[in-house]
């Protein structure tokens, strides 16, 4: 059977003769016993640590994560994965419970400070699998940390956010991983069947996975049935039978999802609302933004390798490299699976055309501890540097408002905790889901950050308030809105309006916006209202 | 990953040799796990010995902030005499906030000797002793100064509030105006429901300030006069805030926005700057920002300067510009007396020409000396910044000024009535 699935991924070879093999770079020892590392090793660190620092330094999102952790606690209060009095998976939609769960969790665990911690650590992991799958695919360390380091430059405006698509990230960096190996890995569908189980579950981005695995197997199987007409063997039964194995495995462990099969259907169904990718309202790719720059800068690597590369792209790689570009065109969400497939996939090509342009002398294969106390140190380094990793490690945890993003209504939800507000209230689309969580679900915003695609019809009388348009008063009573929190930055014209209407009354303000309260809800309380 | 040369000396003896490979192995592994680690902690260590206190207050008595110049062209003796008899504070105002101008212009040693009148003492003890305070305003009012566990800050001004006229009217005003007349940290406060002291008030403030806060002028002005040098804090929300931050605040929003039409904020940028002059630690890179939007600013004051000398609300824009609502001689009051008393301390090189200020503070003498008792009344707190504006740009003490003209006019009617 080994043998057989040796062949099952001959194309590697067959389509990449490797003329000159590469230097092998490895950490060695010398021979006093005082571990050595190559140069290699040296920048593997500085990558890891680079990631570390880049995604320690970001703030904590305002949007996205927060409706995260709020259906995580909901789930784990209500025992339900359709907890009231949110939407997601009451109809039988789908929603990425576990991830949802576990961000809970951590938070409860280890506070704000541990969801970064988890995205440092996921964000490392990431670029450590892409260095395996390189490896995997022929391409050595060094330049592997090099490909590495560029696929996380190309990552980096996807890292701003936190939640289950992080994980999906680090899903298709194993799946890549996988799918690297001259050797298939012991259990291969085991671990297919087990990554997929685990991928379905957290986030909706396992079709990607299917995606990239159908496309590799189906490749595989057609490759080995060529290799059968060149050269006699018959390989192909056993071949067909792995692929289909392989993409057997990956369905069942999708559908071992609440939702069961479903759930391939549920996950489409939130691919076509927009609700797929990393930010529904990221929306098509603009050249001008620094994500249009680094996609279109991706792209030109790829034109060059196309043109100067010995190795022939073989199919797969074209219809990955098309399929993911069209859809990141689209939706500039999907940058950062972008990311990983154009690591995967230019990696040999780089690695081919770097070979010839860098003559690698024996200094760079020299192993020394002097390196190896380099790496320690830049690890170090990027630990103490890391705001997140150093808080930890003076034991000093930051709290909340010192880890958010600027605009992140830290205050709102301190006052609508401390003034007990109740009700259903008009909230920035961005602040919903921030002041859903931390104000203990008492407001009901009339919008999440999602509902621009789940709830058309909403988002229009949303807008009609947002914008102040001639009917926004007749859209509060028709929603009976109790409150409305106002930010400065993109409510301004109706703020105006507001201070000068005796139907409203403020009970909080600051300079990213104020919380009113429509005045004829609230005559019954007898609270002291706030400045 | 990881190619393991196993190598052990046979000349080394050791206890477990037939584990020698095997821990030579680990030792070479484990390595720069133990160097991470070692690192770690004496990391943690270090910053443990270096830990500070979230707030560092160094002075109990605020700095002094004395006006620069003395230019009789911008007020006379006579004229400054004449305006001050308007503003002594009378004891029917029965409003915090006319107090705390009153207060703020006068000082606490000022001796009005008119019933009528509060003196300087009891305007001061009004807002640090509730006995004093009941007895101006009404047993029945709720206290002014709210102590609350650690906590201690002045009741808030409520928009819908029954008590709003006893209340602070501005975030940390009280505490900037003890500031101003030079009350140390260590002055008790008599509370209702206790007592505390300034120094409460103020690690008070200092912890509940956030970039966010809507009115941040009297923290800044408050953080000046009383903290300053000290570079940055720690609120209680975690978040550091930095000397930059609060300047950034002060400079960039928009000219014109904000409590008295912004002027507040240049005050306290001023304020800033002359403490800075004693203390020396602002970085330079501030120091210059700060400058160069004192002179912007009164770049623009010169281009919109009413030819009569006044500047209105909207101050940013041109007079031709000037809106129905703001055209009125309080907002004209309020923009050229506050303009007038930043400049004041502002330093030579963020002036406007002289003869600007010159019109300015004529205008300002005559407004005082013309509007009626009603408007004047009304509008105590725009009124006293103007008459103390006309003080700071002659350096001298508002009590002392009103105390020698009276002296002044007593002698002479003295040598009237022997003469006689």
């Amino acid at each position: 059977m080994k043998s057989n699935l040796q062949r099952s991924v001959v194309w590697n070879e067959t389509e990449c003769p490797a003329t000159v093999p590469f230097p092998k770079i490895a950490i060695h020892q010398r021979q006093s016993g005082v571990p050595a590392w190559s140069r290699a090793a040296v920048a593997t660190s500085c990558l890891l640590a680079t990631a570390w620092i880049v995604t320690g330094i970001m703030p904590l999102p305002v949007v996205d994560l927060w409706n995260h952790l709020n259906q995580g606690r909901l789930i784990l209060e209500s025992g339900s994965l359709a907890p009231e009095p949110t939407r997601a998976a009451a109809a039988g939609e789908y929603g990425p419970w576990s991830s949802q769960i576990a961000l809970f969790l951590v938070y409860e665990l280890a506070g704000p400070e541990g969801l970064l911690i988890g995205r440092s650590l996921i964000a490392a992991a990431v670029c450590g699998l892409w260095l395996v799958a390189l490896n995997g695919r022929g391409v050595p360390l060094l330049l592997s940390t090099g490909i590495a380091a560029a696929g996380f430059v190309l990552s980096i405006p996807m890292l701003g956010g936190l939640g289950p698509y992080l994980i999906g990230w680090l899903c298709m960096a194993i799946l890549l991983c996988q799918l690297s190996g001259k050797e298939p890995l012991r259990f291969w569908h085991v671990q297919v069947l087990l990554l997929f189980a685990a991928w379905s579950n957290a986030h909706a981005s396992f079709l990607f996975g299917l995606a990239v695995l159908s496309l590799h197997l189906a490749a595989d199987a057609i490759a080995a049935f060529k290799n059968r007409q060149l050269t006699g063997n018959s390989p192909t039964r056993c071949s067909f039978a792995f692929a289909i194995g392989g993409f057997a495995a990956a369905i069942f462990g999708s559908c071992l999802h609440p939702l069961g099969p479903a759930v391939l259907w549920e996950a489409g169904n939130a691919a076509i609302a927009g609700q797929l990718a990393v930010e529904p309202w990221a929306g098509p790719l603009v050249l001008t933004s620094i994500r249009g720059l680094l996609f279109f800068a991706s792209l030109l690597a790829i034109a060059w390798c196309l043109r100067k590369s010995p190795r022939p792209f073989s199919r797969i790689e074209i219809a990955l490299l098309l399929s993911f570009a069209a859809a990141t065109l689209v939706h500039s969400g999907m940058l950062l699976w972008w990311a990983s497939i154009w690591v995967w996939v230019l990696g040999p090509h780089l690695a081919y055309l770097a070979r010839t342009a860098i003559q690698f002398g024996e200094a760079l294969e020299r192993n020394a501890w002097t390196n190896m106390l380099a790496g320690t140190g830049v690890i170090l380094i990027a630990l103490i540097w890391s705001p997140t990793s150093s808080a930890w490690m003076r034991g000093t945890l930051r709290q909340e408002p010192a880890l958010l993003a600027d605009d992140a209504p830290f205050h709102f939800a301190k006052e609508i905790r401390q003034q007990q507000l109740n009700g259903r209230a008009f909230c920035p689309a961005v602040w919903s889901d921030y002041i859903a969580f931390q104000g203990g679900n008492r407001l009901q915003s009339m919008v999440t950050s999602t509902d621009e695609y789940a709830q058309p019809a909403l988002w229009r009388d949303y807008q009609a308030i947002s914008t102040a348009s001639a009917a926004w008063f007749d859209v509060i009573k028709f929603h009976d809105l109790r409150y409305l929190v106002l930010r400065a930055a993109e409510h301004a014209p109706l703020a105006n309006l507001i201070r000068r209407d005796g139907r409203f009354r403020i009970l909080y303000e600051d300079r990213a916006g104020m919380i009113v309260e429509v005045a004829s809800a609230g005559e019954s309380r007898s609270r002291t209202p706030k400045r | 990953m990881m190619s393991s040369a196993i190598h052990f000396p046979s000349s080394i003896p050791f206890p477990f040799f037939p584990m020698a490979p095997l821990m030579t192995s680990l030792y070479s592994r484990l390595l720069p796990i133990v160097l991470v680690i070692a690192g770690t902690l004496a990391y943690r260590a270090t910053n443990r010995l270096d830990a500070k206190p979230d707030i560092q207050l160094s002075r109990n008595v605020p700095w002094d902030i004395s006006p620069r110049y003395d230019d009789p062209r911008v007020v006379t003796d006579e004229q400054l005499a004449d305006v001050l008899e308007r503003l002594v504070p009378r004891r029917d105002a029965n409003n915090t906030n006319v107090w705390l101008h009153a207060l703020r212009l006068w000082g606490p040693h000022a001796e009005f000797q008119s019933d009528a009148s509060v003196p300087g003492a009891e305007l001061k003890n009004f807002f640090l002793d509730d006995a004093v305070f009941r007895s101006m305003v009404g047993s029945d009012e709720p206290p002014l100064i709210q102590i609350n566990g650690h906590d201690a800050r002045p009741r808030p001004w409520q928009r819908w509030d029954g008590h709003k006229d006893t209340s602070a009217a501005h975030t940390n005003d009280i505490l900037a105006t003890m500031g101003e007349i030079g009350t140390p940290l260590s002055q008790e406060i008599v509370a209702r429901d206790g007592n505390t002291a300034v120094h409460q008030l103020l690690t008070t403030a200092l912890e509940n300030f956030h970039l966010n806060q809507l009115e941040n002028e009297w923290s800044a002005i408050s953080y000046a006069r009383y903290v300053y040098p000290a570079q940055e804090w720690i609120n209680r929300y975690g978040q550091q805030i930095r000397i930059a931050d609060v300047v950034s605040q002060l400079i960039d929003n928009p000219l014109a926005e904000g409590v008295c039409s912004g002027t507040h904020r240049l005050e306290a940028l001023a304020v800033l700057y002359r403490a800075d002059e004693q203390a020396g630690a602002l970085p330079d890179r501030i120091r210059r920002r700060m400058l160069k939007h004192m002179t912007d600013v009164s770049v623009v004051l010169l281009k919109t300067q009413h030819t009569n000398g006044y500047w209105s609300r909207d101050w940013n824009h041109s007079p031709a510009v000037e809106k129905n609502h703001q055209n009125d001689l309080a907002g004209r009051i309020l923009a050229t007396g506050h303009h007038l008393e930043w400049l004041a301390l502002a330093p030579p090189e963020a002036q406007p020409p002289r003869e600007a200020i010159v019109r300015a503070g004529q205008w300002t003498v005559r407004a005082l000396l013309e509007v009626d008792e009603e408007t004047l009344a009304r509008h105590y707190g725009p009124f006293s910044h103007a008459a103390r504006a006309l003080c700071l740009w002659r350096s001298k003490q508002p009590y002392e000024v009103w105390s020698d003209s009276r002296d002044e006019a007593r002698t002479k009617q003295l040598l009237a009535e022997s003469a006689s």
